[in-house]
């Protein structure tokens, strides 16, 4: 089975008419949800979603992606990753490594968790995270 | 697929219906015997696994509201 991680930039791609990879990123995850792929996401992510999502698209939009996203946690439709100590300290030892001005604390965040639940790929339209070396999704 | 599980509501004479498609997708027939595990639940939370993933209403979301 496919794992995917979805970055708050994924998350409003999928949910923002006006954002010029919004086709695409809804074409994407509707393959995704059809093949059952495992969904991946962290609430630091999901968090930034929703506030992208309240300035780009209004309140009711925000809302309401909440609280699918809630459903899907607790119908284990989707995995959430709620930050532990261990997985801070790896991602700040990542962050305070790592020389490229690029890179933020939340794209080591994703780093550490793709690499520790082995997880193919990204659905991003983040290329900071290309840097990393892991496949973004969708292309094009 | 061997087994199955689903929400049954007890009726009047305490008897359980088997959902037709879990009959189908079990090719349940007369005389067939089944070992049953009942669970007595209260919360809604557990229907949720029968629904299709939540997630695809993401989709409907995004053509509502723009």
């Amino acid at each position: 089975m496919v794992k995917v991680f979805i970055d708050a930039s994924g998350w409003s791609a999928i949910l923002d008419r006006n954002n010029n990879t919004h086709l695409i990123a809804r074409e994407y995850f509707q393959q995704l949800l059809d093949k059952n792929a495992r969904i991946y996401s962290n609430i630091l992510e999901i968090n930034l979603a929703i506030e992208i999502i309240k300035k780009n698209c209004g309140l009711t939009m925000a809302t309401d992606f909440s609280k699918l996203v809630e459903e899907a946690i607790i119908s284990a439709k989707m995995h959430i990753s709620w930050h532990s100590r261990r997985l801070r300290r790896a991602a700040l030892r990542q962050y305070f490594t790592i020389k490229d001005q690029e890179i933020e604390i939340k794209h080591c965040y994703i780093f550490e968790e793709v690499r520790k639940k082995k997880i193919n790929f990204i659905f991003s339209f983040d290329h900071a995270l290309t840097k990393f070396g892991i496949p973004l999704m969708p292309q094009g | 697929m061997k087994s199955g599980t689903f929400i049954a509501v007890v009726n009047a004479e305490g008897g359980l219906e088997i959902p037709a498609e879990i009959r189908d997708r079990l090719q349940l027939a007369e005389g067939d015997k089944l070992e049953i595990l009942l669970k007595k639940i209260r919360s809604k939370r557990f229907e949720l696994n029968l629904r299709k993933n939540p997630l695809h209403r993401l989709l409907d979301l995004s053509n509502l509201k723009a």
